[in-house]
């Protein structure tokens, strides 16, 4: 059963070595060196798949890449991927594929009642038919009967690997022109990586019985293969797709290492290697695909590309039929007369558009018996999950007019030949131009922008001798000797003529994968979607997995013919990348999971751990929310930071602040002009909070900023803010004042901080051992003390942002831990606490302290915040001074903080609308809205900051405020809730 | 695209910043007092730019590399790099024609 369809030739199978998979349900078998479809086509599995839209059932059409057909679901999850070209997938044992877009499966699909409904889904269908009720009703419908298959629902367990590379010279596939350009360039020296995309090299060489030297092709093949892997400057690649090219000669490649093994296997290994590949120079010898003839039923399983059928007799020793009619307009699909011929398989005969072919191809085919029915063209295919015959008539190419008198003729497969299309997408991804060639009626390569060359069929040489002789350029190396084949000219026909009503009205598939027929092309031209870009996207013509790859020139070509322009006025669409699908998995590589977007550590995280520390991410740290203890909720616990903070001693990992050393004479003058405060006048020992503006004015940071010397600065910034603001800094000194004697230090990860907070912080810190004075009078707040805390070099900055007496203590990373722990030892009697994120939010609301980011954003500026007159004032020029007096900037209905004392016990919602004046819900206009918003336990009711246009001059002013049908009242005031006069700071 | 940092040599843009035209001049400085300048002057300065289509003067940052910045001339279009030239340098003479 399994071999049913298999030659006696050996073809490039395995025959030791046997593998049993399984499709559809059903266990089938094959050999090494079978691909899934040619494995089913030995075992006579005719219905592989069903239509996008009309499931109608589909044969196996290619044997490559171009497949629009044959796609299945492989694998089992967690190992399953959709939509998979069974032409490109090698079996192994065990392998599990199904049919998509069928049920139960593609042999009995219940779901083909859809074709019955055919007029309903002509191009642009999804506009016309779904406007009533709605898409929204229609499209769960839709998308459950059309469509291809399912997305996998499980995590991809495999890894990628991104890989890099320079080389001099790279040449994309080793069909004879590659290989040939590979062994000429080889001896060079130069670095070669060359990519193919096929298991084996060799490319058209593995099908075709061409003869090189007298010998099978594929003998120099392996000769060639073996001088290069000799060499060290050549590097070969293989079961390699070249999926894109972009700027300055760089080439994606996705190597898949290890898919023919079947999931699961070698995972030690990555499934795919995802390379960039800079490139001097890249050889373009992608060779070209065939497209098929247009005519009526030409989907029918058993309609293949001439090529591919004679692809799987050569190849992979399997026949699609046992009797096959060829359909063509050129001669080289006679070669699949002949090789058909040479194997044992009955030819029905030629069927060939042209009048008096003449070409050596042509006679051989006449010397061997084979019928030729020329002047003919195939009218259509009968047989419903097959085809059982078809139909030929006379066609006069001339008037475009068939006759009448058609004959059938009984075959179960028609192998088809519209001409080849070089394989140009590198090339046009390249920024390179095409023209259209017409001897051969297609797309060739005409302008190049990158250092790069197209040879061979991707560059038009369509001849064996040719492609050699491309590959091997301008350096003089011995070519094998080929012989001499004589081709007569290619007959343009892309659809056939309509004059009879039988021939109009049946559906003629342009593009078999999203299931686009010529009438489809018509009704869009028609309707004038006649831009190529326009036309596409309207019929939905080349897109999907085989991205039109036998669809697009057939489909530009009717266009044409429908709008009255040739091929080339039509034009193509753009080729993006990729040329072949790839695996989200390989463009993702090790960026995935955890390291999607890696979280930094404190340095104190397992301690943090250990104590109950509620970890989450803010802003790229992961830091404690709160400390939970045992049988304690998260509110409780914030409680209890928030009162030991304001009661005794808190302490907070407080590292991720930003911390940078700006060093120089000029760093006075430098930093002057970033801060709205003035920094020239800032006495050592003593730190200032300022705010750093955008040059449009609006607010990039705050922080505090310190002296540590005349020309030693210290600043700090948001944690979040750190990096940009080095950024920043570094790209003024460079590139406006280059002269300016100043050196910029990122010390944020060098260093730690911890913060202490609570009036009893001093007592807490002075049980160190340390050379600064923490005295009242001598360390006063807002100052700054370098010296040594327990052996170690610190620079302690007495600020605060809970409202009470702070020290913030930084020393290097290292001794972070150390310091913490003596620290927790030292203080326990005096009831430190750790605290959270959470804790410090909540008290510093209550001071009205701003947080950059939730009570600003991207439009703020210092006058929103309470800083207008600070930045005014000062005389000096800095970054963003000009935009403060821009008439937007002097308006008095900005949006500015203020306080919002809530009426009743229930807090604001954060991002609730305060509502204008007058209005009692919503809808109304918004005037402002809730930025910051909690339940403070030092004061036992709600506090909260918003933003509200007027901003202070409204203190008093009650308003309403809005968020998802709820409405609360609440008391404009000063945005301080909590020891107003700042007494607890000056203790 | 490669781009040639001139103090670190030849490598890829996913180590580079754009940084916007490099012509860009200040109107303000510490000499200036800010009535000098109009409105007009700073919006100019703050929001337009030439959406250059062809061989632009641009300044790039080596941020993932050495940090330093420099100046450009790139082809807008093709991408080719026509010159890179240190801060503080004027860009070689008849760089506007270099595509002619």
């Amino acid at each position: 059963m399994s071999d049913l369809f298999r030659l006696n030739n050996k073809g490039r199978i395995n025959y030791d070595k046997p593998i049993s998979f399984r499709f559809d349900g059903k266990i089938y078998q094959g050999y090494e060196g079978d691909t899934l479809a040619s494995a089913l086509m030995a075992s006579g599995v005719r219905i592989v798949g069903r239509s996008f839209k009309y499931h109608r059932p589909r044969g196996i059409f290619s044997a490559g890449v171009e497949e629009a057909n044959a796609l299945v679901q492989l694998g089992l999850p967690p190992y399953e991927e959709p939509n998979v070209q069974a032409t490109r997938v090698e079996i192994y044992q065990g392998l599990i594929a199904r049919s998509v877009n069928a049920w139960p499966n593609a042999a009995h699909d219940l779901l083909a009642i859809v074709g019955l409904a055919k007029p309903f889904f002509v191009a642009g269908f999804y506009y016309k038919v779904f406007k009533w009720p709605s898409w929204k009703f229609w499209s769960p419908v839709v998308r459950r009967m059309a469509g291809l298959g399912t997305m996998p629902k499980e995590a991809d367990p495999d890894d990628y690997d991104h890989c890099h590379a320079h080389t001099d010279i790279l040449i994309v596939g080793s069909g004879p022109a590659g290989l040939a350009a590979a062994r000429a360039h080889a001896t060079s020296g130069k670095r070669i990586i060359l990519v193919e995309q096929n298991p084996e090299l060799g490319g058209s060489l593995l099908y075709e019985r061409d003869e090189l030297d007298g010998r099978p092709a594929l003998d120099w093949v392996a000769d060639v293969e073996q001088r290069l892997r000799e060499m060290d400057n050549v590097t070969l690649l293989t079961r390699a797709t070249a999926s894109g090219y972009y700027d300055h000669n760089l080439i994606t490649v996705s190597e898949r290492l290890r898919d023919h093994k079947g999931p699961g296997v070698d995972s030690h290994m990555p499934r795919e290697r995802f390379w960039h590949i800079r490139c001097k120079q890249v050889i373009v010898a992608t060779g070209a695909i065939e497209r098929p003839l247009v005519f009526p039923d030409n989907d029918r399983p058993g309609v293949m590309l001439a090529s591919a059928v004679r692809h799987y007799v050569n190849r992979y020793a399997v026949t699609p039929g046992r009797k096959i009619l060829i359909a063509t307009n050129n001669d080289d699909a006679y070669r699949t007369a002949l090789d058909l011929h040479e194997a044992g398989v009955q030819v029905a005969g030629v069927v060939d558009a042209r009048s008096y072919p003449t070409g050596d191809l042509v006679k051989a085919v006449s010397k061997a018996g084979i019928a030729i029915f020329d002047g003919h063209v195939v009218t259509g295919t009968i047989g419903r999950r097959g085809v059982k015959s078809a139909t030929i008539a006379p066609i006069n190419l001339n008037d475009n007019i068939l006759a009448e008198n058609s004959q059938t003729i009984s075959c179960d497969v028609v192998a088809t030949s519209g001409g080849w299309s070089p394989v140009v997408h590198l090339h046009s991804q390249s920024g390179g131009k095409l023209r259209f060639d017409e001897k051969h009626q297609c797309f060739v390569p005409r302008e190049y922008v990158q250092d790069n060359i197209c040879i061979g069929a991707a560059g038009g040489t369509f001849d064996l001798a040719g492609c050699l002789r491309d590959g091997a350029g301008k350096v003089a190396i011995d070519l094998p000797k080929t012989k001499s084949i004589n081709t007569g000219p290619l007959a343009p026909l892309w659809d056939i003529p309509t004059n009879l009503d039988n021939i109009r009205h049946r559906k003629r598939w342009v593009d078999l994968l999203h299931d686009v027929t010529a009438s489809d092309v018509a009704l869009a031209a028609r309707e004038n979607y006649a831009s190529v870009e326009h036309f596409k996207r309207y019929t939905t013509t080349g897109m999907a997995v085989d991205q039109g790859k036998t669809s697009n020139v057939n489909a530009l070509a009717i266009l044409g013919q429908a709008t009255n322009r040739t091929i080339p006025q039509v034009g193509t669409t753009k080729f993006r990348p990729p040329y072949t699908p790839i695996t989200m998995g390989a463009m993702a590589a090790r960026s995935a999971g955890k390291l999607f977007s890696p979280l930094r550590h404190l340095p104190v995280h397992d301690w943090h751990h250990k104590h109950g520390g509620q970890m989450e991410d803010f802003g790229g740290w992961l830091r404690p929310f709160c400390y939970r203890q045992p049988g304690e909720s998260e509110h409780d616990a914030i409680t209890r930071e928030v009162l030991a903070v304001r009661s005794a001693v808190g302490i907070l990992d407080y590292s991720p602040l930003g911390k940078i050393d700006v060093q120089g004479r000029d760093a006075a003058e430098f930093l002057n002009r970033f801060y709205v405060n003035n920094v020239k006048t800032l006495k050592v020992g003593r730190a200032r909070y300022g705010l750093m503006l955008t040059e449009h004015g609006t607010i990039m940071d705050d922080g505090v900023f310190v002296r540590l010397a005349e020309d030693h600065f210290w600043l700090t910034t948001t944690s979040g803010g750190a990096a940009g603001f080095v950024q920043w800094l570094n790209e003024w000194r460079l590139c406006e004042w280059p002269d300016m004697d100043v050196v910029i230090t990122s010390l944020t990860t060098g260093w730690g901080t911890i913060s202490l907070q609570g009036p009893k912080a001093r007592d807490l810190l002075s049980r160190l051992e340390t050379d600064i004075d923490l005295s009242r009078d001598n360390f006063p707040h807002m100052a700054v003390r370098c010296g040594i805390l327990e052996g170690v070099a610190a620079r302690i900055l007495r600020t605060s942002f809970t409202g009470e007496l702070g020290f913030e203590v930084n020393i290097p990373l290292s001794y972070v831990t150390a310091i913490w722990q003596k620290l927790m030892a030292v203080g326990e009697d005096l009831g430190i606490t750790p605290f959270g994120i959470e804790a410090l939010m909540i008290m510093r609301t209550e001071k009205g302290f701003i947080h950059v980011g939730a009570d600003t954003d991207r439009s703020s500026i210092p006058d929103d915040v309470g800083f207008g007159p600070v930045a005014r004032k000062k005389k000096d020029d800095y970054v963003g001074k000009r935009s403060l007096f821009r008439p937007d900037a002097i308006r008095d209905d900005r949006e500015a903080v203020v306080g919002l004392k809530v009426i009743g016990k229930i807090p604001l919602r954060i991002g609730g609308i305060i509502l204008a004046p007058g209005h009692v819900t919503a809808p109304a206009p918004m005037e402002g809205r809730v930025t910051s918003s909690y339940m403070s336990p030092s004061l036992g009711r709600p506090v909260a900051l918003g933003v509200i246009k007027g901003g202070s001059k409204r203190l008093g002013e009650r308003v309403k405020i809005y968020d998802f049908d709820h409405i609360q009242e609440a008391e404009i005031v000063a945005p301080c809730f909590y020891d107003q006069k700042g007494e607890r700071l000056n203790v | 695209m490669k781009i040639t940092c001139p103090w670190c040599g030849e490598r890829g843009e996913e180590e580079f910043i754009h940084g916007g035209p490099s012509n860009v001049e200040r109107p303000a400085d510490e000499k200036n007092s800010d009535d000098e300048i109009s409105d007009a002057q700073w919006a100019e300065y703050l929001f337009m730019r030439e959406n250059i289509k062809g061989v632009s003067c641009e300044r790039w940052g080596h941020i993932h590399g050495c940090g330093q910045w420099f100046n450009m001339v790139r082809d807008s279009v093709s991408h080719q790099i026509h010159f890179i030239y240190k801060m503080g340098e004027q860009p070689p003479e008849g760089w506007e024609d270099v595509n002619e």
